[in-house]
Order: C-alpha cells, then structure tokens, then sequence
C-alpha cells in the first residue's frame, strides 16, 4: 500500500506545521514534521537591553503563556541579581502559574481537543450542535484569567508582576474574590472530569523520557530540580547537562534531547514524575478518566491536562489559605518593608525554569556590571517536544497504515494536538554565518 | 459593567514591527483624558480572550495593524488610515473559514462563535492602521509611526460620535 501523505497546515494547533509522510509498500520513506513559522528574533531582541525590560518583552512571546514567561524571565533576573522573593510572593506567583495552566489547558480541552471527539471540524459546528459544552469551557477559561486580573491587572502580559515582587500587593478583599471565583469554578470542573471520562483516548503507546522539574513536598511549577527518570537531579543552572538543542534543515525550531533521547515535556510528563505530590482530588479524577502513572500514551497527555486542572483548583485554594494567614504577619514585598528590592546589578547570568502549561520552559541571561542583557536563551516547551511527536508518528503510523488516508490523516492531527503544541512560540533564532 | 461603555481595544504584538501599532496607539489614548465612559485596554494577542474582554459593552473600537491582504477586501486602503464600521451579520458572511485555533483566533472567529452560541456581538468599528514592515523587531516604522497620529486624531472623533453615552452624561 502507498500513501502520499502531505498535511498542510495542521488545524487546530498553535502556529503553522506540515506533516509530510510518504509511504511505499508499507513501509515509511521519509517523514518530517516541519515547522515553517517565520523564526522569531526573541532572544536577539532582548541584546543591549537592561535586564528588567526582560520580563514585560518576554511576555509577549506568547498570548498564552505570557505569565509563565514572565514568570520565568523574572527568575532568571533574580538569579543573575542575587534577589530572593519574600514566601508571600513566591505563593502569589504559584497562584498565577496554577491559573494560567488553568486557562491555557481548558482552552486547549474544549476547543481544540472536544471537537475531535466529537468528529467536528472546529468549535463552531461544536457550538452549534453542543452549546452548553462550549460554553462551560468559556466560563471556565473567563474564571481562570478572572484571578489573573484580581492579581495582576490581566492575564495577557501581566503588569504587576515584576523583578523582587508585585507592583501592588493584594489586599484582603482580592484573595476573597479569588477564593469566589476558585470555587465557583468546582462544579464546573466536575462537569469536566465527567465528560472527558465518556471519552476514551485512542490508544497507543511509545515510551519516552520524561522530563520536568521537581520538588520533594509539592507539585512542582514554580520551583524544583531538573529531572527525568534514571537521571540524577540537577541545578536549573545545570540544564545544558540536561537537554541538548540541534538545528535541524526542515524546521525553523530545533530539536530537542535529553542524552540521546527524545523527550517529553508538558502535563503527562509532569503527571509521571511527580504524581506523588498531586492533590487528593486530582488523584480521584486521575482514577476515574483511567490514568494510572506511568503512562506512555501521549494521547493522554490531553487527560493529563484535566487532571492538572482539578489540581491547580484545589491547589490554588491551599496557596490562599497560608497567604491569609500571612498577610497580617509577614511584609508582602522583599525588602523587608513590604517594598520591592533595591537592584543592584553586577556582572554575571542567571537562570529561571518554571513549568509553563505546555512544558519546561528556561529563561536564561547573561548581563554585564550596569545590568545590560549580553546573551540571552530561551527554550521553549514545544520545542522540547517536536522530536518526540515525530518518533511518535513514526511508531503509530505502521499501526494504522490500512486504514483510509483521511482517517490517518485524521489520527495524525490528533496526535500532534494531543501535545498542544504552540509552534509559533517554539521557533526561534538561528544564527546564521556568511564566510566570504 | 454598563452597557454604554465604550471599550477602545488596541490589537497586535510589539515584537513583531507595526504588527504593535494597535497597542502603541492605546498607549498613547491612556495618557489622553477621554471621557468617563471610555475603557482603553491593551488586548495584545488576545484571541479566545477577547469575548471576555468585550462582554458587557455595546459598542467596541478595535485599534490593529492592517495589510491590503486582510480579511475585508475592498475596505482597506494601504496608505491611509481606515474606519471599518462593521455590522455583525457582515462581519460573519466575510468569514471563509471555520478554523479556530488560539494564535490564529482572527476577531472574526471570535464573534462568530459568539454568534453561534447566541451571546451578544456588540457594534464593532475597526480602526485600521497601515503596516508597512510586519516582522519580528521592537517598534513602529517611521511610516506607521506618521499614521499614529491620524488615528489617534480619528479615534478621538469615534468616541465623540458615540452614541453610547452614560445616562445624563455631556459630551467633553
């Protein structure tokens, strides 16, 4: 059997991807997943700068994560400047990563990933024929940038959040809203946890390694070593020991391994290594919508993602708690009044890894002694993920070569998608040289 | 939130050249005094976002970079700065395609899936800018930057025609 198979443009993901896949006699003759988004000049962008205009810069990377890059680049200027955040404020930012990964996974859930369930070609013909559906995902994702906004001002690039703090620290009446609007969003989410348990994933397995960081007592998103199974922990400031990047000729990203490993990076990677430290209600759901730790189905990573949800809720809800309970006793601010830090630059780089709703995701700068940016590194979670997505397709595609060309097409879609890939934010500058 | 708000809403990424126009401009609005009935938010890459964003309000001025190939043939003029006043049932026969993804959430996606779930698409006037240099570097070409003003002096004039006036209120 030959199939010739060319998807242009794969839908429903973020950016611009091609799937070529040429098959003769049953077996694969070339297959590339290719990413043809223009590179972004990010890092270049960041050069000559100071360092403090990192985090509003990088923030716009991506309408998505725009906190977990600020959030990153924030720890990276903190790491080059010495600056350590008061408990208070690394509670709020974990607060903010939680809502983020909210916003981001129910996005992906229930307008990229239910239409698939539902054999519809986008969210309006599935809102069309499921309103309710798409309309709980609405509520739930408008709840999720709700806190953003009580917090931060928004959740697109966040204003308050900045190096040593908060430009204002929240009042009382500002955890009550949040604690509101955290609960309102459990029912809804219980709703979620029941449709997804209706629908099975397709299944399909190939191991990886999997990749994140990690911390002894808690969940890891904010802070954490660098590990996958079978390898020893890491410093953040360790990671090129952790992951290699290589450019590759069809891709304007490049790929990424651990060792000589692919890798997978994202909710079902962190879901395998640190299920341990998931919230009691989130190990329910986990149970009931069948996943059980470890999983090599990357299918699942989209059941993942509901079962992070059910955790960022309730998680979020325990941060609120000891935040409280701080509020009156401890400055909020770093330096020891309540203010922010006074910066002090010096010579010398650093490094913030935070856990973005798709994936690890590492900010690094290097500064000179007036704080200015001389180099600048960003890896980001799709990235991480590409080379993977490629073995996967290589592997599952054997497996469903008989049926007709359209339903591997289909199945092909789905299984990029399952990663949620965000491919405009994964390519990035390559540096390229003319000898003369 | 009233419904006779005005919501001015500035579209587009300042990392990619005048692709950040729309957010340049509503930069420039917020350090204006407009009347009281005004809200000027800078939406970014918003995308899904903006139903969240435009919620409540009856009448919207979407301020964003445009280019001739845009989705609205024949309304765009690549040197001058454009008024598009759209009706929602306009808007929705102009969209071709029903793809939806969350970086290509074109405003026209968002309303018609506002449409189809029956919520309430508020009157939208998009205030086009020229975009001359669309690619990945900070700041305005000098070209864009001389459109900044004229929009900012026709945006000035949008909001005072506007009939979404608070009750009682007087016109500055």
């Amino acid at each position: 059997m030959s199939h010739d198979i060319n998807i242009k443009h794969i839908t429903r993901v973020e950016g611009h991807g091609n799937i070529v896949l040429n098959i003769r006699e049953g077996r694969i003759e070339e297959l590339r997943l290719e990413i043809v988004e223009s590179p972004r000049f990010f890092e270049v962008m960041l050069i000559g700068r100071n360092i403090l205009e990192a985090p509003p810069i990088t923030s716009r990377i991506c309408g998505i994560c725009a906190i977990s890059h600020t959030a990153a680049s924030i720890k990276a200027c903190e790491d080059a400047l010495g600056i350590i955040p008061s408990e208070n404020v690394v509670l709020l930012r974990k607060i903010l990563l939680h809502a983020e990964l909210l916003q981001s996974h129910i996005l992906h859930l229930y307008l990229l990933v239910a239409p698939d369930l539902f054999g519809a070609g986008s969210v309006i013909p599935l809102a069309a024929s499921n309103p309710d559906i798409v309309k709980r995902g609405l509520r739930l994702k408008k709840a999720a940038n709700d806190i953003c906004r009580v917090l931060v001002g928004r959740h697109i690039h966040p204003i308050g959040m900045v190096v040593g703090g908060f430009t204002k620290a929240p009042a009382r009446k500002d955890l009550d809203e949040v604690r509101r609007i955290l609960e309102s969003m459990i029912p809804d989410m219980e709703e979620t946890v029941s449709f997804f348990e209706e629908h099975r994933m397709p299944e399909f397995n190939r191991p990886t390694k999997y990749c994140s960081i990690r911390e002894e007592n808690e969940y890891a998103l904010y802070n954490g070593l660098l590990y996958s199974k079978d390898n020893p922990l890491l410093e953040v400031q360790r990671y090129k020991e952790f992951i290699t990047e290589n450019v590759v000729a069809y891709s304007t990203a490049k790929h990424v391994r651990s060792g000589d490993s692919p890798i997978m990076v994202g909710a079902l990677a962190r879901l395998n290594n640190n299920y341990s430290n998931i919230s009691d209600m989130a190990k329910n759901a986990a149970q009931r919508l069948g996943l059980a730790v470890s999983c090599t189905n990357p299918f699942m990573n989209n059941i993942a993602q509901v079962v992070e949800c059910v955790h960022s809720v309730y998680d979020s809800l325990n941060i609120l708690d000891v935040l409280d309970a701080n509020l009156s006793s401890a400055p909020f601010n770093s330096d020891g009044k309540g203010g922010l830090p006074a910066i002090e630059p010096h010579e010398g780089t650093g490094v913030g890894v935070v856990e973005a709703p798709r994936g690890s995701l590492y900010h690094e700068y290097g500064i000179d002694d007036k704080g200015i940016i001389r180099s600048a590194n960003c890896i980001i979670p799709t990235a991480q993920n590409l080379l993977n997505i490629e073995k996967d397709i290589e592997a599952i595609v054997p497996a469903i070569l008989d049926l007709p060309k359209e339903a591997i097409e289909r199945r092909l879609e789905m299984l990029v998608r399952a990663y949620d890939p965000c491919i405009s934010c994964s390519t990035h500058f390559l540096e390229v040289k003319f000898i003369e | 939130m009233s419904d006779e708000r005005l919501l001015i809403i500035g579209l587009g990424n300042p990392l990619m050249g005048d692709d950040g126009a729309g957010i340049y401009i509503v930069e420039e609005l917020k350090k204006s005094d407009l009347p009281e009935y005004v809200d000027v938010i800078d939406g970014g890459t918003a995308g899904v976002g903006l139903i969240d964003l435009m919620t409540g309000y009856s009448r919207v001025i979407v301020v964003d970079a445009v280019r001739e190939e845009g989705h609205f043939p024949g309304c765009i003029s690549q040197r001058e700065v454009s008024l598009i006043k759209l009706q929602s049932q306009e808007i929705l026969k102009q969209v071709q395609n029903d793809g939806c993804s969350l970086h290509e959430t074109e405003l026209t996606s968002v309303l018609r899936l506002m449409q189809t779930l029956g919520m309430k698409i508020p009157e939208i006037t998009i205030v086009g800018i020229p975009a001359v240099n669309i690619a990945p570097g900070i700041g305005l070409s000098e070209e864009c930057r001389r459109y900044m003003q004229e929009a900012i002096k026709r945006l000035r004039g949008q909001v005072l025609l506007t009939p979404s006036l608070p009750r009682g209120g007087q016109l500055p």
